[in-house]
C-alpha cells in the first residue's frame, strides 16, 4: 500500500518538475528560474568595486593582462595584435555576450528562433534586404585578405573561449528568461554586426514616399516640401569653398516610376526619427585656450540596454587606443590614441535606391534592363522558427539587389515590385578603417584609413597633437544624376555602365584646417549647391547651425566649453518659429486669463529645452497641432507619406503664409498660416491643464532593453533636457549615445566621455546603468589612458 | 540518536547534497537528494516531508538572501517588476523570496517523502520504526 502511495507521489513528482522545467509561453521555466544554484538570483552580481585585474591566456601561449580602472573600463595589454583581438573578444563577451548574439541575430534575419513566430516578418524583411548574403560573401573575399581574417579570427577565438568556460547557469539572464543558450561565435558574425550598424544609419530612405508625394501634390508643392538645398544651409565645408573639377559625371533626366500610390505596411517601415544624427567638431588651436585642438563627438542613436557601445582601451606594440568599441566588432570605433582623435556622425546621404520591375511576361523570371532581359538569382531563405516550422522564402536578386517587395512580401495587390539598390549590401571591409584609424599617427594615415570606408558614409571628424584638424565626409557613393535616387525609378531605363560609375574618394567633401578655425558637422549637408556631383538624403537644419553659431564667436575655449555644447539645450526651432508663432497669433487683451498665462509664459521663454521647464512643453505641444493641421493632406489610408522637416515649416509659416497646404481640406474656408497658428494654440491650450507636466515628463525620454517586452529592464523619464533638433538631441527613444570630447591641450590627449548606460550588460549589475544620472545631469567621466602595462599596474597597485 | 538529531543530520544531508552536487547538475538534482535521503532515512511522513521542505528551503533561503544583499536588491527588484508587468499584479522582492522558497520546499518535501514512500516497510537506516505493517497510528503527544 505504501508502495503504491510511493508510486503515485513519484509520478505526480516527475510531472511536477517536468512542468516547473518547461517554458510556458514567455514564461520561463520557473523551477530553473527562481533555482538560486541555476536561475536568476545566480546573475544578482555582488560586484561593488569596479577596479579589477585578470589575465587571459591566448591560445598563442602568451597572457594578456586585463586592468578595469574605477569607472569600470577594462585597459587591455597584450604582447602582440593576435592576443589583443584574442582578449577583445573574450572580454567583450564577458560583459555583453547576450546583446552581441541578438544583434547578430537581427541582422541575419535569424529572431525567429529566439521570439518564436512574431520574428518572422521582421526576419523576412532582413533577409530580403541582404544583409546576411553580403556577409557571407564579404567573409569569403577575406580569404585572400591575411590581415582582416586573422583579426576577426583572434577576436573569434577570445568570444569563444569565454562562451565555452560559462556553465549553463552562468549564462547571462536574458537567455534564461528567452530560454535558449549561445551558439559558437564565427567571422561571420563581426561582420554582420558593422552591417546592423549600417542598417541603423542608412536602413531608411524616402524614395516611395516621394513617389507619392510627388504624384499627389504635384511639382511645385513638392519642390516647396522637400527641397535638395534648402534657403538656410550651412553645409559641413563652409559655403563657397571652391571644388576640384570632377572625374566622374553624368548627365540626363531622372525618370520617376508610372502608376498607382506605394503603401508601406506600418511594420516594415525602418525609417530612423527625424533628427536622429549626431554631432562633431574639431577646434584648431587658434580657437582654444591651450592653443592646441579639442575635438568633440557625440553620436545620436535609438539608446538602448544593454548600450551599444563598450568602452576600452586596447594596447599592443605598436597599438594603443581608447575609446568606444562595438560589441562584437574588433577595434575602437571612436576614440584617440597616442597622435590622433577622431569622431563619426552620420552622412545622411541617401544610399538606398528602388527600382520597379517590368518582366517579359507573367512568368515573371526575366526582368528587364535597358533592351535586355535578364533571370533573377534566386536565394532561397529558412527561416527556423521556435517551437515550430520553418518558413523559408525565395528572395530575388536583380543585377542592382534584391526585390524586396513582390507579391510574397507585403502582399497588398496595389504594390508595384521594388527592387532595392542599397550601398549596405554590397561588399565592404569597414573594420580595416578602425584598424588603421587605431594605428594612424598623422593625418595621412587617417586619409588612407577611411580610403577603407564604403558604407554607411560618415562624417569622419579629425584631430592631432600636432594642431591639425580636418573633417571628410567618406562613402562609397554612387554618382548620380539630378535627383536621382531621388525617387522610384523604372529599372528597365537603368543604364548599367553608368549605374557602376562612384564619387572617386578624392572628391569626396572634405577639409583640412580651415580658416574659421574648427570642422564640424551635425548631419546636414556635406556642401553647398556648387557641389559638382548631385546627392540627397534627409539631413537636419537646426543643430548644426547652432553648433556653428558657437563655434564661429568662441575664443580660447576649453574642454568645458565643449562639454557644455554637447549640452546645449538651445532650440533653434523655436528660436525661428515661436516669434512668428506668436506675432501671428496676435492675442487680444480680452483673450481669457488662461490664454494670457501660457502666452506669456511662451513669451519669456528663452528657447532653453531645460528638463524642468514648462515652456518647452507648451511650445511642442502647439507645434505638433500646427504640423497635424498643416500636413492634415498627409493624413490617407492609400498611400505612405512622409512628413516635411520641421525646418521647412518653420519657414513657410514665415515666409509663404499662403501654401496651399495650409489650408485644411475639410473646411470650406481657405486657411492661412495665421488661421492655423490660431487653431493650433487653442487646441494646446484647450488641453493645458494644472497637471501638464514638465519637459521631462512630458517628453519622457527613456532607454529600452533590446528586448522591448522587458520594460523592467529599461528606463524611462530620465532626467534630461533637450530634444531632436537641439544639440543636446535627448528625445523621447534616442538621444547622445556617447559624448566624448578630446583636449590636445597638454601636447598629448586627454578625454572624458560617458554614454547613458553602463559597462556591464547584466541587469542585475551595479555597473548596468551607473552612466544614466551622470550623462543625462552632463557630467563626464574622464577616459583613462595608460601609456603602457606599468601604468596601468602602477595604477591597479593603488 | 534522539529523534530530533535524526531529523537535523536529515535535513543536512539533504541541503549540503543538493548544494553541491547543484554546481554541476541540473537544478532538480534537488528532488533525487531529497528522495535518496527520503529513501534510506525514512520516518514517518510528517517528518519527513518537513525534513525535505526545510533541507532545501534554508539553503535557497540563505543563498539568495546572501546574494540580494550583495546585490543591494538591484536583479531582484527588477525580476519582481517583471513579473508585475506580466502578471499585471504588483508583487515586490517578497514576493520572489516566498515563491523560491515554496518552490524548492515543496519539491524538496515531496521527493523526501516519496522516498520513504517507496521504500516501503524495509528499515535501511535508522532504529525502532515501521514495527507494524498495515496503516500508521497517528499518536496524539496531547489529548
Amino acid at each position: 500500500m505504501k508502495r503504491i502511495l510511493g508510486i503515485i507521489l513519484f509520478a505526480l513528482l516527475i510531472l511536477l518538475i517536468y512542468v516547473l522545467n518547461t517554458p510556458m509561453g514567455a514564461t520561463p521555466a520557473i523551477g530553473r528560474f527562481f533555482s538560486p544554484t541555476h536561475g536568476f538570483w545566480k546573475n544578482a552580481d555582488g560586484r561593488k568595486d569596479a577596479r579589477e585585474r585578470l589575465t587571459i591566456k591566448c591560445p598563442s601561449g602568451n597572457k594578456v593582462t586585463v586592468v578595469y580602472d574605477e569607472h569600470r573600463v577594462p585597459h587591455i595589454f597584450a604582447s602582440n595584435e593576435d592576443d589583443l583581438f584574442f582578449a577583445q573578444g573574450y572580454i567583450t563577451a564577458r560583459e555583453r555576450l547576450w546583446q552581441m548574439e541578438f544583434q547578430t541575430h537581427f541582422a541575419a534575419g535569424r529572431i525567429s528562433e529566439i521570439v518564436g513566430e512574431k520574428g518572422i516578418e521582421l526576419d523576412r524583411y532582413n533577409r530580403r534586404i541582404g544583409m546576411a548574403k553580403v556577409a557571407e560573401e564579404t567573409f569569403r573575399d577575406f580569404a585572400d585578405d591575411t590581415l582582416s581574417l586573422s583579426i576577426l579570427e583572434n577576436y573569434t577565438a577570445g568570444v569563444n573561449k569565454y562562451i565555452r568556460s560559462l556553465k549553463s547557469s552562468e549564462l547571462p539572464i536574458e537567455y534564461k528568461l528567452l530560454g535558449y543558450k549561445p551558439e559558437p561565435w564565427t567571422p561571420l558574425k563581426c561582420i554582420l554586426l558593422l552591417k546592423y550598424m549600417a542598417n541603423t544609419l542608412t536602413g531608411g530612405d524616402t524614395d516611395l514616399e516621394y513617389t507619392n508625394a510627388l504624384r499627389i501634390f504635384g511639382r511645385d508643392v513638392f519642390d516647396k516640401l522637400y527641397p535638395d538645398f534648402p534657403q538656410d544651409q550651412d553645409p559641413i565645408i563652409p559655403a563657397g569653398t571652391k571644388f576640384a573639377r570632377p572625374q566622374e559625371l553624368v548627365s540626363g533626366n531622372q525618370q520617376v516610376s508610372a502608376g498607382t500610390l506605394y503603401k508601406i505596411p506600418e511594420k516594415h517601415q525602418f525609417e530612423p526619427p527625424a533628427g536622429l544624427g549626431s554631432n562633431n567638431w574639431a577646434l584648431s588651436g587658434t580657437k582654444t585656450a591651450s592653443g592646441k585642438p579639442i575635438l568633440s563627438n557625440d553620436p545620436h542613436l535609438v539608446l538602448s540596454f544593454p548600450s551599444i557601445w563598450l568602452q576600452m582601451q586596447l594596447h599592443a606594440p605598436g597599438y594603443n587606443a581608447v575609446g568606444v568599441t562595438i560589441p562584437g566588432a574588433p577595434g575602437i570605433i571612436i576614440g584617440h590614441n597616442e597622435n590622433i582623435a577622431w569622431g563619426v556622425t552620420n552622412g545622411t546621404v541617401d544610399v538606398r535606391d528602388w527600382y520597379s520591375i517590368q518582366y517579359k511576361n507573367d512568368n515573371k523570371n526575366l526582368y528587364r534592363i535597358g533592351d535586355s532581359y535578364y533571370p533573377f538569382q534566386n536565394r532561397v531563405e529558412n527561416i527556423i522558427v521556435k517551437n515550430g516550422t520553418n518558413v523559408r522564402d525565395t528572395v530575388r536578386w536583380t543585377l542592382v539587389g534584391p526585390v524586396v517587395y513582390d507579391k510574397g512580401f507585403g502582399k497588398n495587390k496595389e504594390y508595384e515590385h521594388l527592387a532595392m539598390r542599397w550601398q549596405a549590401n554590397v561588399k565592404s571591409n569597414e573594420m580595416m578603417t578602425f584598424y588603421l584609424l587605431n594605428k594612424a599617427e598623422n593625418h595621412q594615415d587617417y586619409l588612407l584609413a577611411l580610403n577603407h570606408f564604403e558604407c554607411p558614409a560618415q562624417n569622419f571628424v579629425y584631430a592631432d597633437r600636432s594642431g591639425q584638424i580636418a573633417i571628410k565626409q567618406q562613402g562609397k557613393l554612387p554618382v548620380h544624376i539630378k535627383e536621382g535616387g531621388k525617387f522610384i525609378t523604372p529599372l528597365a531605363n537603368v543604364d548599367l555602365n553608368a549605374i557602376n560609375a562612384f564619387i572617386p574618394f578624392n572628391e569626396n567633401p572634405y577639409i583640412l584646417n580651415p580658416e574659421r578655425g574648427f570642422v564640424s558637422s551635425a548631419n546636414q549637408h556635406p556642401t553647398d549647391d556648387t557641389y559638382p556631383y548631385y546627392y540627397q538624403g534627409s539631413f537636419e537644419y537646426q543643430r548644426n547651425r547652432r553648433i556653428n553659431n558657437v563655434l564661429k564667436d568662441l575664443k580660447k575655449a576649453t574642454a568645458e566649453d565643449m562639454q557644455a555644447l554637447q549640452n546645449d539645450n538651445y532650440s533653434m526651432l523655436a528660436a525661428e518659429a515661436l516669434p512668428v508663432m506668436l506675432e501671428k497669433l496676435a492675442l487680444k487683451g480680452n483673450a481669457p486669463e488662461k490664454h494670457k498665462k501660457i502666452h506669456k509664459s511662451l513669451s519669456e521663454w528663452n528657447y532653453m529645452a531645460d528638463e524642468e521647464m514648462l515652456a518647452p512643453t507648451l511650445f511642442y505641444e502647439w507645434w505638433k497641432h500646427l504640423e497635424i493641421l498643416t500636413w492634415d493632406e498627409f493624413d490617407r489610408d492609400d498611400a505612405t507619406l512622409e512628413l516635411p522637416n520641421a525646418y521647412i515649416l518653420s519657414r513657410l509659416i514665415k515666409s509663404d503664409t499662403g501654401f496651399a497646404l495650409f489650408d485644411i481640406k475639410d473646411t470650406p474656408a481657405k486657411e492661412t498660416a495665421a488661421d492655423l497658428i490660431r487653431l493650433s494654440f487653442e487646441d494646446m491650450v484647450a488641453q493645458f491643464t494644472e497637471e501638464t507636466p514638465d519637459w521631462r515628463h512630458y517628453k519622457n525620454s527613456r532607454i529600452m532593453h533590446l528586448v522591448p517586452q522587458l520594460t523592467a529592464f529599461s528606463r524611462t523619464h530620465i532626467p534630461v533636457g533637450g530634444y531632436n533638433h537641439i544639440v543636446n538631441a535627448a528625445s523621447e527613444i534616442w538621444g547622445p549615445s556617447w559624448r566624448m570630447i578630446v583636449d590636445f591641450g597638454k601636447g598629448k590627449p586627454e578625454a572624458s566621455g560617458i554614454y547613458p548606460a553602463g559597462q556591464s550588460g547584466n541587469p542585475g549589475s551595479r555597473f548596468y546603468d551607473n552612466w544614466i544620472d551622470p550623462w543625462a545631469a552632463g557630467q563626464y567621466n574622464p577616459v583613462i589612458f595608460f601609456k603602457n602595462l606599468d601604468e596601468a599596474l602602477q595604477y591597479s597597485k593603488k | 540518536m534522539p529523534p530530533v538529531f535524526q531529523f537535523v543530520l536529515k535535513v543536512l544531508i539533504i541541503a549540503v547534497g543538493a548544494v553541491i552536487l547543484g554546481i554541476w547538475l541540473p537544478w532538480y538534482i534537488i528532488a533525487v537528494v531529497a528522495l535518496l535521503t527520503g529513501f534510506f532515512m525514512g520516518n514517518k511522513p510528517g517528518n519527513n516531508f518537513l525534513a525535505g521542505f526545510l533541507g532545501i528551503a534554508l539553503p535557497w533561503l540563505i543563498m539568495i538572501t546572501w546574494k540580494d544583499i550583495a546585490n543591494n536588491g538591484i536583479l531582484s527588484g527588477r525580476i519582481a517588476a517583471l513579473f508585475s508587468e506580466s502578471l499585471s499584479i504588483s508583487i515586490g522582492w517578497p514576493a520572489l523570496y516566498i515563491i523560491t522558497v515554496l518552490i524548492g520546499g515543496m519539491i524538496g518535501g515531496l521527493s523526501c517523502l516519496c522516498g520513504d514512500l517507496l521504500a516501503g516497510e524495509t528499515n535501511y537506516i535508522g532504529k525502532g520504526r515501521r514495527s507494524k505493517k498495515g496503516m500508521y497510528k497517528v499518536k496524539l503527544k496531547y489529548k
